[in-house]
């Protein structure tokens, strides 16, 4: 070894590094994924352990609820006998009428063929909320809530129309807005 | 409809024990009623209780107008009012102490329509912040979510 390979091997401080090799950079490992079998658990929990909440992480945050949404199963409804399987997300609003349950859309009116309670236990909770006695509403197709001097509260929605709400049900619209606010402080 | 009326009918005999309280409490201060429905004496007395636990009744059971759902909370209110209102207008009526030319009259009605009035207001602000807090809430819950 001459003096030249002494002083490459004394800048790069490891004394048995082969004279003239490139140093390779090493790949940091951006996520581990650990599935965990229970058979405790009643449907899947996803936690993301993380020291900060950085782009990637909304990013994995958003492809589980894609995910999560895909998997909402369709709602059958009827249009006179014809049956419609629609989307969930696609349900403006459910109310009952006199012996029926109407399933309201930007594209139409349906019926459901059981009781609301029943509706109710299909739909997806994190986006649908009772509102009153006789109505569930989709929270993601609400544009505003208003409250006028005859002291109705009116929900409006993203296409026009609206309706209004219980006043015994505010806290629960309330609990719902803020339910995924929740979850998502408690993982931080 | 059941649950109200069930409901109504729980709040109107709390209502009847508290207008018999306050009936009697009036007759230990000797405030009796000289005449009562045409009646005098102790008659008078009887039906004056009689009267105050059924107005009790009403007031109490009447609460069950905020309930109904399809209801705003003006038009409760302004119902309650015009049920309790009614009742005493007709107490005061029977009792003798109905004198539309009676300041005092006046002022007691006011002051009646003041009360209902506050608590109108009291309500209707309390309701309008909450709904402010939920359009706020509601805007943050939809940037929250994956648009569909």
């Amino acid at each position: 070894m001459g003096s030249r390979g002494a002083r490459l091997r004394a800048r790069s401080g490891n004394a048995f590094a082969p004279i003239g090799a490139r140093r390779e950079k090493r790949m940091k490992k951006t996520v581990s994924v650990l599935v965990q079998i229970d058979s405790s658990c009643d449907s899947p929990d996803v936690i993301i352990r993380t020291n900060k909440r950085t782009a990637l992480v909304e990013n994995i945050v958003r492809a589980v609820e894609q995910c999560v949404q895909e998997e909402a199963p369709y709602v059958t409804v009827y249009q006179g006998d014809a049956a419609h399987r629609i989307r969930q997300q696609d349900i403006l609003r459910v109310h009952t009428e006199p012996r029926k349950v109407i399933v309201r859309t930007a594209s139409g009116l349906y019926e459901a063929r059981c009781p609301l309670r029943e509706l109710e236990e299909a739909l997806d909770a994190d986006r649908f909320q009772r509102i009153s006695r006789f109505e569930i509403v989709n929270i993601s197709r609400i544009a505003s809530f208003d409250f006028s001097v005859s002291g109705t509260i009116k929900v409006i929605f993203d296409d026009g129309s609206s309706t209004w709400v219980a006043r015994r049900y505010v806290r629960a619209i309330q609990q719902a807005l803020n339910r995924t606010k929740g979850a998502k402080e408690g993982e931080q | 409809m059941n649950g109200l009326w069930k409901r109504a009918a729980r709040l109107a005999v709390i209502g009847a024990a508290i207008g018999l309280l306050i009936a009697l409490g009036f007759l230990l201060f000797e405030h009796r009623p000289e005449t009562f429905l045409g009646a005098r004496g102790g008659l008078a007395t009887a039906l004056y209780v009689l009267y105050c636990c059924l107005f009790g009744a009403a007031a109490m059971g009447g609460q069950v107008v905020y309930e109904i759902e399809d209801w705003g909370l003006t038009r409760a209110t302004l119902t309650h009012f015009a049920i309790t209102l009614g009742g005493f207008c007709l107490l005061w009526y029977l009792l003798g102490l109905f004198r539309p030319g009676d300041l005092v009259f006046w002022i007691i009605l006011a002051s009646y329509v003041a009360a209902y009035f506050i608590i109108w207001l009291i309500q209707f602000l309390s309701y309008k912040r909450q709904v402010r807090q939920m359009n706020k809430e509601l805007q943050k819950w939809k940037s929250r979510q994956r648009p569909d």
